[in-house]
């Protein structure tokens, strides 16, 4: 299990437990449940590179207390 | 804000997991605390094992030290009694002289080894091979001599051979060597030392040179000797002495500039035989040169004028052997050049135009050769074979003369500057040429040198006679003549003539230079300006039809109503604008103007394109340069400005003119500038009253009858005498006064006034 910090720096930030099997689609929909937005809408981003729904957590070596920012489509 | 993170509990998310799909969360961190406190067991134990092996390879060491420690302190201590050994002091007596006895044994035995190899060491033959630092007519015979060793460096290498010296031959050398030095002698003597003339060469400044002598002998093993000095100076004396080099370098590459020493072995010794022809000419004497040409037998008048111009050339190899070979393979043009650079010598005397008629004489003769020749090869070879020989006897001389200016004069014919006063000069040389061809052709072959020598003579009279006049028929017959002979030579050009028309006129002053063709761009310039007035004309034309057009229109309008007026101006402006614009275009559909642009400074003088950039620059930055630059400037200009206000014929104040007017004025020809020692000038009156009348006009007269007698040519001038006394009984004082003559025409008048007086 590992925990990751999700921050839009409009004042929503999500601490979100989940696996670094979980592809990034279910990091979203956790997100999604803990936030109340719409799972579809959500982007995530590490500076420029934005993660893609279908790839895994580990893939994109997402480890234990990273930092993603969120944006909104 | 906050940072209020939003999280949920693992059993929160994992509820959210199992409703989204997804298997929970798994929270199994204890295998890897487990294999972790595993290594850290492992780690200690081998970290304690690892003490302990080192603590028991300590304990052997050190017991393995004690041992031998141990080993060492095995024996009778001290204090300790021998097993065997009595104690007693009998026992220990005997012990010690036996003990004593051993040593003195082996100190004797010590010893002896040491005699024998002092007693080996000096015999005649352990100085076999040695040196001995002196030469052997120094020792002298029947004397001893102690010899040393010599001093040598010790640390330095073992190679360097034992020497033997003896201290008082030494110092005998040394005692030499210093009164030498004593007698100053003058090393830099004088250009060549004996050695270098013996030796051929001499080593560079060899009297620093340290005088590594050789000298000595080595000692035989028998007590004889070998000399090494004796050897060495065989060595010196035997070959070097005064050896030349016997190599002679056959095939020595054929170079343009030689080094002295090559020149030496290059130049061959001249041939007396040739000399024998050669005579030398006579610059100078141009009149006797002349004569003897005239009445000498002319075969070989041409060969007395052998110019010896080989000598100015004696910096390249072109003259150092051709003498010897035959060239000739061109006897005509050998003969041909042979009679330029006599005419080369002779132009001295002539004028231009006379030197170019006879290169053109030349050029016919030359051509006349050729033909002749051509006969010749028609004809028998007999005749021609002597004839030949001639000509190559003289050819070979003649090769050298091609010179720079003979070949120069050959070419002026073709300079447009040389004018020809008399244009009836040349048909009538050539006339006389052409004649002489025909009766050549006539006479045998043999005389040809002869003829041309003649010809050479003809013309010479001729120019001292002028043109003869020639009939009509002849000329026109020899003028298709002379076509053909010059065809390819470059003549003088056709000058048209100027009565035949203006054509002829222009075309001739533009030969001359005196008028500049017109060049393309003028042509440009011209066709522009013409076309800028063409369409000036047609705008004009253009107005002034519109003008009229609208004016017709304006009739119209009046009869129509103002209503239907505005109406129709509406409409009308519209199309009017429309047909404005497109006349406008076409207007200006050939407009080419000329644009020149000029700048002016605040004096109105026109700028060069610098001052331009200058004055723009300064506007740009609004910042002229500074006060003295800008008087420096204006000072500059200023005298540019009286330098083109001064006329060329007056002096910068304007003398001359004052002079004039005031001559004009007082009516009289002088001007009185002081009287006696005053510096100063009498009031007019003053001038008036003594200067009478009459004086002058005898002057005057004077002045224009020496005018008639010679100088004409001088013109107005002024010049300065001072007279004692001219005519006037109550004033005895001397007057300067100016006239206008000049100072040459003084002195030619002189005479004139004596005999007046």
């Amino acid at each position: 299990m590992i925990e990751i910090i999700v921050n839009d720096r409009l004042g929503k930030k999500v601490r979100v437990k989940c696996m670094p099997e979980d592809t990034i689609g279910d990091l979203k929909k956790l997100i999604a449940a803990q936030t109340g937005t719409k799972p579809e809408k959500i982007i995530l981003k590490k500076w420029y590179s934005t993660y893609k729904d279908h790839i895994t957590l580990d893939d994109y070596e997402i480890h234990d207390g990273m930092n993603l920012e969120m944006y909104y489509s | 804000m906050a940072d209020e993170e939003i999280s949920l509990s693992i059993e929160e998310t994992n509820k959210l997991r199992i409703s989204l799909g997804l298997k929970p969360l798994s929270v199994d961190n204890e295998p890897k605390k487990q294999s972790a406190e595993e290594n850290f067991e492992k780690y200690n134990n081998e970290l304690k094992k690892n003490e302990e092996t080192k603590k028991i390879q300590e304990k052997i060491q050190k017991s393995r030290v004690k041992r031998e420690l141990k080993k060492k302190l095995t024996g009778k201590g001290l204090g300790e009694l021998d097993d065997e050994e009595n104690d007693d002091a009998l026992s220990w007596i005997k012990r010690q002289k036996k003990r004593q006895k051993e040593i003195a044994e082996m100190k004797r035995k010590e010893l002896e080894a040491m005699d024998n190899e002092v007693l080996e060491e000096y015999k005649s033959e352990n100085l076999k091979g040695l040196k001995v630092g002196h030469n052997i007519s120094e020792i002298e015979t029947g004397e001893e001599e102690i010899l040393v060793l010599k001093d040598a460096v010790i640390t330095e290498d073992d190679n360097v051979e034992d020497e033997l010296t003896s201290i008082r031959l030494t110092e005998k050398e040394k005692l030499q060597k210093n009164l030498e030095l004593k007698k100053k002698k003058t090393i830099y003597g004088g250009v060549y030392d004996d050695e270098e003339a013996l030796y051929g060469k001499k080593k560079i400044l060899s009297q620093y040179d340290e005088d590594d002598e050789s000298k000595g002998f080595i000692l035989n093993g028998n007590g004889e000797v070998f000399d090494t000095s004796l050897r060495n100076e065989e060595d010196n004396n035997g070959f070097k002495k005064g050896s030349l080099d016997l190599n002679y370098n056959k095939m020595q590459e054929i170079k343009d500039y030689y080094t002295k020493d090559e020149m030496v072995s290059f130049k061959k010794p001249k041939k007396k035989k040739k000399k024998k022809h050669t005579k030398k000419i006579r610059l100078d004497g141009e009149e006797s040169f002349i004569d003897s040409e005239n009445s000498m037998n002319v075969g070989n008048s041409s060969q007395s004028i052998e110019v010896k111009q080989i000598e100015k050339y004696s910096y390249s190899n072109i003259n150092s052997n051709i003498d010897d070979i035959n060239f000739i393979d061109d006897d005509e043009l050998q003969t041909a050049l042979s009679k330029a650079r006599r005419k080369n010598t002779k132009k001295l005397v002539k004028s231009i135009r006379e030197t170019v008629e006879e290169v053109k004489q030349e050029d016919i003769k030359e051509k006349k050769k050729e033909e002749e020749e051509n006969k010749d090869n028609d004809e028998d070879n007999n005749i021609s074979f002597d004839l030949k020989r001639k000509e190559e006897s003289e050819g070979i001389r003649f090769i050298n003369e091609v010179s720079e200016t003979s070949e120069f004069i050959r070419n002026i014919p073709t300079l447009p500057l040389l004018q020809r006063q008399n244009p009836n000069e040349k048909p009538s040389n050539i006339n006389n040429e052409v004649k002489k061809e025909d009766n050549m052709e006539m006479e045998s072959v043999n005389e040809s040198n002869n003829e041309e020598s003649k010809i050479s003579d003809q013309n010479e009279q001729e120019l001292e006679e002028g043109e003869r006049p020639e009939s009509e028929d002849e000329s026109t017959e020899l003028k298709s003549n002379e076509q053909s002979s010059n065809k390819g030579v470059a003549a003088l050009e056709e000058e048209p003539l100027i009565s035949s028309g203006m054509a002829a006129t222009v075309s001739l002053l533009l030969q001359k230079g005196i008028v500049n063709p017109v060049t393309k761009e003028e042509l440009e310039k011209e066709r522009l300006q013409i076309e800028k007035e063409k369409w000036l004309n047609e705008q004009k034309l253009n107005d002034l039809i519109k003008e009229r057009r609208r004016q017709k229109d304006d009739r119209r309008d009046r009869h129509r109503s103002s209503r239907d007026r505005d109406r129709d101006y509406d409409r009308d402006d519209i199309y009017r604008e429309r047909e404005r614009a497109r006349e406008a275009e076409k207007k200006f559909k050939n407009y080419k103007p000329v644009v020149n642009i000029e700048y002016h400074d605040e004096f109105g003088r026109t700028l060069t394109q610098k001052e331009a950039f200058r004055q723009l620059s300064h506007k740009f930055h609004g910042k002229t340069s500074g006060k003295l630059k800008t008087e420096k400037r204006l000072k500059k200009l200023e005298e540019e400005l009286k330098l083109k206000q001064m006329s060329s014929t007056d002096t910068p104040l304007g003398t001359v003119s004052a002079l004039q007017e005031r001559t004009k004025a007082m009516g009289s020809a002088h001007l009185v500038l002081s009287i006696g020692n005053r510096g100063v000038l009498p009031s007019e009156n003053d001038v008036a009253g003594l200067q009478p009348r009459t004086d002058i006009k005898k002057k005057s007269k004077e002045s224009e009858n020496n005018e008639s007698i010679g100088t004409s040519s001088i013109q107005q001038s002024t010049f300065i005498t001072t007279l004692n006394n001219p005519g006037t009984a109550n004033a005895p004082k001397r007057e300067k006064i100016a006239f206008g003559l000049k100072r040459k025409a003084e002195q030619e008048i002189n005479p004139v006034f004596k005999k007046r007086e």
